[in-house]
């Protein structure tokens, strides 16, 4: 980030604690982006993405006093969304499982330019296989380029645990992408 | 070979666009007046009127207390001397018994 945007959210920060509404509104169109496709690839369907995304910037509406720094704002509306997106998992498990590429349109689903969209939707479906914490370092890794201590303090997780699920994660969708192009005969010993 | 499962990753989660007017939808939604930046308006209060009130009120508290010891005090005062005439009564009867009782011929030694 260039110093002047860095100056820019400092002050749309500053506008928004003390009640603009324009300057909040300048808050959420910078981060809605990040804060979307953390919940899209959470959750698994774009109806539930745009509902938690509401509800992290209204909370962050209510808690913006105890935001002290962009910086601050970054990771907490990241471990908002996270904690939220977990706690909406574990509440209804079905969601965990349910495939990306039955919720979502394919339009949506991969972006733009991607040069291998079937790999992409694997991939996608593999991510939506597992379990929540492990989903949401991936997430934070690949989506959203946080080194592993960032992650743990976002997600509030011992950076070794971090480190344990980021291996645990890639060696399982290694795993079941080579599974997945062999033919059965090919994966018979 | 991790890294072209990472960087496979990295094309696969790349960011799309949210839903258009997502941030119109939650301004939206956001209350009339700002809950973080609500700040108490600083009021010119007249204070004399309920320092008033709480004198009054305070009065009012300390008199009926003394007026409520009084009475405790004048009930005591009476119950202490009907006691006193109880005892006085009592007294009386006791002299005369005793004095029925020595003055009776088979009492006399």
């Amino acid at each position: 980030m260039t110093e002047d945007a860095r100056r820019l959210l400092d002050e749309a920060l500053a506008g928004a604690r003390a009640g603009q509404r324009e300057a909040f509104g300048a808050l959420v169109r910078e981060h809605q982006r990040a804060i979307y496709n953390l919940a899209l690839r959470m959750l698994n369907r774009a109806d539930l993405a745009e509902d938690l995304t509401q509800d992290v910037f209204l909370q962050l509406h209510c808690k913006l006093d105890s935001i002290e720094s962009t910086q601050h704002l970054d990771f907490w509306l990241r471990r908002v969304a996270t904690n939220m997106a977990i706690d909406r998992l574990r509440r209804a498990p079905l969601l965990a499982t349910q495939p990306l590429s039955e919720a979502i349109e394919p339009a949506v689903e991969t972006p733009p330019g991607d040069h291998d969209p079937l790999l992409s939707r694997q991939l996608h479906r593999l991510l939506g296989e597992l379990p929540p914490d492990p989903r949401a370092v991936m997430l934070l890794r690949y989506q959203d380029d946080r080194d592993v201590s960032e992650i743990a303090a976002i997600l509030q997780m011992p950076v070794n645990t971090v480190k344990s699920h980021l291996k645990r994660s890639l060696t399982t969708l290694r795993t079941k992408l080579i599974d997945g192009r062999m033919s059965p005969s090919e994966a018979m010993p | 070979m991790n890294d072209q499962l990472e960087d496979n990753l990295r094309r696969a989660l790349a960011r799309v666009e949210p839903p258009t007017g997502l941030a119109e939808r939650i301004l939206a939604r956001l209350p009339a007046q700002p809950a973080a930046a609500v700040r108490p308006v600083p009021v010119r209060r007249n204070y004399w009127l309920p320092a008033a009130m709480a004198a009054s009120l305070l009065a009012s508290v300390l008199i009926g207390h003394g007026i409520a010891e009084k009475r405790e005090e004048r009930a005591g005062l009476a119950a202490r001397q009907q006691l006193l005439d109880a005892l006085r009564v009592t007294s009386e009867k006791l002299d005369l018994a005793y004095h029925a009782v020595k003055d009776e011929p088979e009492n006399r030694t």
